[in-house]
């Protein structure tokens, strides 16, 4: 009988240690819109129904309103600074509400990377849009938020080493992976 | 009820001795609760939510796994019970256990497989989804809140979640550049945006003619070309799309994709194809790459025309709708869940715009499938008997469903009428409305009549009645619309009388049977009525120098008549035939000074037809004199102190009624 004790164990002890590990890997960055440690103008504060806490950050529509998308009159931006706990593969989704077509868009830079953009055709309503993946090591990164198309707002962006994971509604915010 | 140590089966005494040690030896460095309540997930789960999960199955004689959701202690629970052979849901509340829904049981488990399951709790539907299959449904609203949580014994769930479902809303109108950022996912063929319309009219430089130039295209590459938005979570759905296929190639949608091989799909073949499906809309079933037809009708598109197509997919229920008319409709449980697609076949390209996917709900009964828990009985008794749910004469019998958020909605049935029956609608706690009619023979005190009633607190009171001779024992089909307070009631496709109440407007349905005679329900069917197209002043009364860029593309000068003289009305060119609601906001009631009409039904060459609401502002005053005219006679006359700024006013056409609101308040309710 002893033949069955030492793999039990063993087997019981691994099986354990990877579900630990599995349930510790599961790492979700949530940060409110206004979490930033700077922002420039044109980027930023509003009230706003339906964002979380109430607020969200923004580029105030211009008169007239944009009609192209390829040249931003300013570089309002917002930047976030995340402690990321753990390396890995990290998904972002941003929580924007679009004024319209002309309206429905942020660049996005992480660090020093080269900027990317999310949009999407949801307009009038808050709304999760996915973002890039981003690949990150451990440790403090920056994420600037910025002027792409006016009328756009931010309520709170989530990094997530989830594929499978897709937000739906304002998440709770986590304090502990935002630097201030 | 047991929530853990639910292993099966028997094994050799070596085998089970090391299996209690490998328990033990877990259990030595478990946290205790896990030794003796189901393993609890820390995430919150507030409806709607979905647990998903892999399910690994070690040995499948022994595999039992029951998940717990709404769970606030082992008496107090919703609990899914999934085994070979074997699945099913139950509902503890305080302790007593009775078996909701219905299931499908899995015969075989395969050993060392990997099986990925989903639970859906919206607050009244529980689904489990086991490897792309709905395996047991429920509905039942009785526990809410709590934790989700599982035990199982044969198999292991190793990265569980708690994923929100939230609303299913996307739109996409493709106005981007072509190489923009898109939301949609290519899952097989050729997809890109069009930025400018590749048509006759562009090809002779009338572009500026059209309302818009942009549009998604795609094309088959010898199979069918898919490409897909929204989550993968998403059920109960409709997704609608504008389609125009370049040459005699089959369109179509997707619903619930799970892959390439595994997907529900209306497919619209062309009327000029040569193929042997030709000329007909098939409601199709992709499983592991293998087709099945569903469903199918003739008729079939024609290349260079713009079509509305619309799929429809709630629990068992799939539809396919063309230009908003029915086409296709088939029951089957397929999948459960998944991405709404673009779909079309063939080298020619299909062009799609306004692209939609909207939140689908509808309860759909043929009473088949008896179903615990899905109808609730209020008062006497029903059951699933010959196909239909029945109840035996015993006065007053009601028999509840649905959801108590539930507004703006109809209800159809087949009704076999032994006695006198109705649909409830608007029902919560203490009160609900009906239709019902007074089957001839019935003993009740409304034999001969078809009624509207408001019940509040087992207070009845008459709010419409019209004459309605049905013999006993006769079937007939009947109808019932509750649409922002009005109640209209219909007997085999006709209408027979309405009632207007502004409390009717949420609220769970029901049957209704009363008198002597037994009474049949069949075929119900209720479904949510989509919001009013709406068409919104613009272009004289806002932005009009903001956008002169636009101001030749689309104009909105059409839509209304600019009056010749200064104060003159203005008038839509267009005719509003039935229903209508004007809504506006008044800004500023209390600095505003003067006198304002609105006229429903009427025409411009005859001032003073129709129905006209005169509202009256005085400044320094927050109080709106209004003012109710049917030509010249005046109808009624009320004054109301307003608090909202802006001031919102509805004026409505509503069936017989006419009704006003100023400020939230009704103030005019007339039949006319």
């Amino acid at each position: 009988m002893r033949r069955f004790i030492v793999p039990a164990v063993i087997v019981t002890l691994c099986v354990m240690l990877i579900a630990t590990m599995a349930w510790a890997a599961t790492v979700k960055m949530v940060v409110e819109g206004e979490d930033y440690s700077s922002i420039k103008p044109s980027m930023a504060v509003t009230a706003s129904q339906g964002a979380a806490g109430g607020k969200a950050i923004y580029i105030p529509l211009r008169r007239p309103h944009a009609t192209t998308e390829t040249g931003p009159g300013d570089d309002g931006n917002a930047r976030f600074k995340v402690k990321v706990p753990t390396a890995g593969v990290y998904q972002l989704w941003a929580r924007t509400w679009w004024y319209d077509s002309c309206g429905n868009s942020f660049f996005i830079v992480v660090d020093s990377n080269p900027a990317t953009y999310i949009e999407d055709a949801t307009y009038q309503t808050w709304h999760w849009v996915k973002g890039p993946k981003l690949t990150l090591s451990a440790g403090e990164h920056t994420i600037r938020f910025q002027n792409r198309e006016d009328g756009a707002r931010l309520d709170q962006f989530m990094l997530i080493n989830s594929t499978r994971y897709v937000p739906t509604r304002a998440e709770t915010r986590t304090p502990q992976y935002i630097v201030k | 009820m047991r929530l853990t140590d639910m292993s099966r089966g028997h094994r050799r005494p070596r085998t089970v001795l090391a299996v209690a040690l490998v328990i033990m030896s877990a259990a030595a460095v478990m946290p205790v609760c896990a030794q003796i309540a189901p393993t609890l997930l820390e995430e919150p789960a507030e409806a709607p939510y979905g647990f998903a999960a892999t399910l690994h199955v070690d040995d499948p004689a022994t595999l039992r796994l029951q998940i717990f959701l709404d769970y606030s202690d082992p008496q107090n629970t919703y609990a899914i019970t999934c085994a070979p052979g074997e699945v099913g849901i139950e509902r503890v509340l305080d302790g007593n256990s009775m078996k909701i829904g219905y299931g499908y049981p899995r015969a075989e488990f395969a050993p060392d497989s990997d099986l990925e399951l989903t639970v859906r709790r919206d607050g009244w539907r529980i689904e489990f989804i086991l490897d792309r299959q709905v395996l047991a449904r429920a509905w039942d609203s009785s526990l809410s809140g709590g934790q989700v949580g599982y035990a199982i014994t044969g198999g292991e769930i190793p990265d569980a979640m708690v994923q929100p479902l939230g609303g299913v809303f996307m739109s996409d109108d493709f106005m981007r550049t072509e190489d923009a950022v898109s939301v949609w996912e290519v899952v097989s063929g050729t997809w890109k945006t069009e930025s400018l319309r590749v048509d006759e009219q562009s090809e002779r430089m009338e572009e500026d003619k059209s309302t818009n130039a942009f549009s998604y295209w795609g094309k088959g590459e010898g199979g069918p070309a898919i490409s897909t938005a929204g989550y993968w979570f998403w059920n109960n759905y409709q997704v609608t799309a504008a389609v125009r296929a370049t040459e005699a190639d089959p369109v179509g949608l997707v619903a619930y994709l799970q892959d390439a091989e595994n997907y529900i799909a209306a497919r619209w073949t062309s009327a000029l194809s040569e193929g042997e499906d030709a000329d007909r809309l098939q409601l199709i079933a992709v499983s592991g790459g293998e087709v099945s037809v569903l469903a199918e009708s003739p008729g079939g598109h024609l290349p260079g025309q713009w079509y509305q197509m619309q799929l429809r997919v709630c629990d068992r229920l799939i539809q396919c709708l063309i230009d908003d008319e029915p086409r296709a409709v088939v029951q089957a449980d397929l999948f459960g869940q998944g991405q709404p697609g673009l779909y079309c076949e063939g080298r020619g390209g299909v062009f799609f715009d306004s692209v939609a996917v909207d939140a689908w709900e509808v309860l759909s009964e043929d009473f088949e499938t008896p179903a615990p828990g899905r109808w609730v009985e209020q008062a006497g008794t029903w059951q699933y008997a010959g196909g239909g749910l029945a109840s035996p004469p015993a006065g007053r019998r009601v028999a509840l469903s649905g959801r108590a958020e539930w507004s703006n909605y109809w209800v159809t049935s087949d009704v076999s009428l032994g006695g006198a029956a109705g649909i409830v609608l608007c029902a919560d706690e203490s009160s609900w409305y009906a239709l019902r009619f007074g089957t001839m023979g019935s003993g009740t005190a409304y034999e001969g009549q078809a009624q509207i009633v408001r019940v509040t607190d087992g207070n009845e009171e008459v709010l419409s009645s019209a004459p309605a001779h049905l013999p006993g024992g006769s079937n007939h089909r009947i109808r019932a619309i509750v649409d922002g307070g009005l109640i209209t009631g219909y007997l085999d496709g006709k209408r027979v009388l309405d009632a207007y109440d502004s409390n009717a407007e949420a609220g769970r349905v029901g049957l209704l049977a009363e008198g002597n005679g037994p009474v049949r329900f069949d075929n119900l069917n209720v479904a949510m009525i989509p919001p009013k197209r709406i068409a919104r002043v613009t272009k004289e009364f806002a932005e009009d120098d903001e956008h002169p860029e636009m101001a030749e593309w689309a104009t909105t000068r059409a839509p209304w008549t600019k009056p010749e003289e200064e104060d003159g009305a203005w008038w839509t060119k267009g005719d509003y035939f039935g229903d209508k609601t004007v809504a506006f906001a008044i800004p500023g009631v209390e600095a505003a000074e003067g006198e304002l009409r609105l006229r429903l039904d009427a025409m411009p060459e005859e001032p003073e037809s129709g129905l006209t609401l005169v509202l009256v502002t005085a400044k320094g005053s927050r109080a709106i004199t209004a003012t109710l005219l049917a030509g010249t006679e005046t109808l009624g006359e009320a004054t109301v102190e307003t608090s909202s700024d802006p001031c919102p006013v509805r004026f409505e056409r509503k069936g017989t009624w006419v009704v006003a609101a100023i400020d939230g308040k009704v103030i005019f309710n007339e039949k006319r």
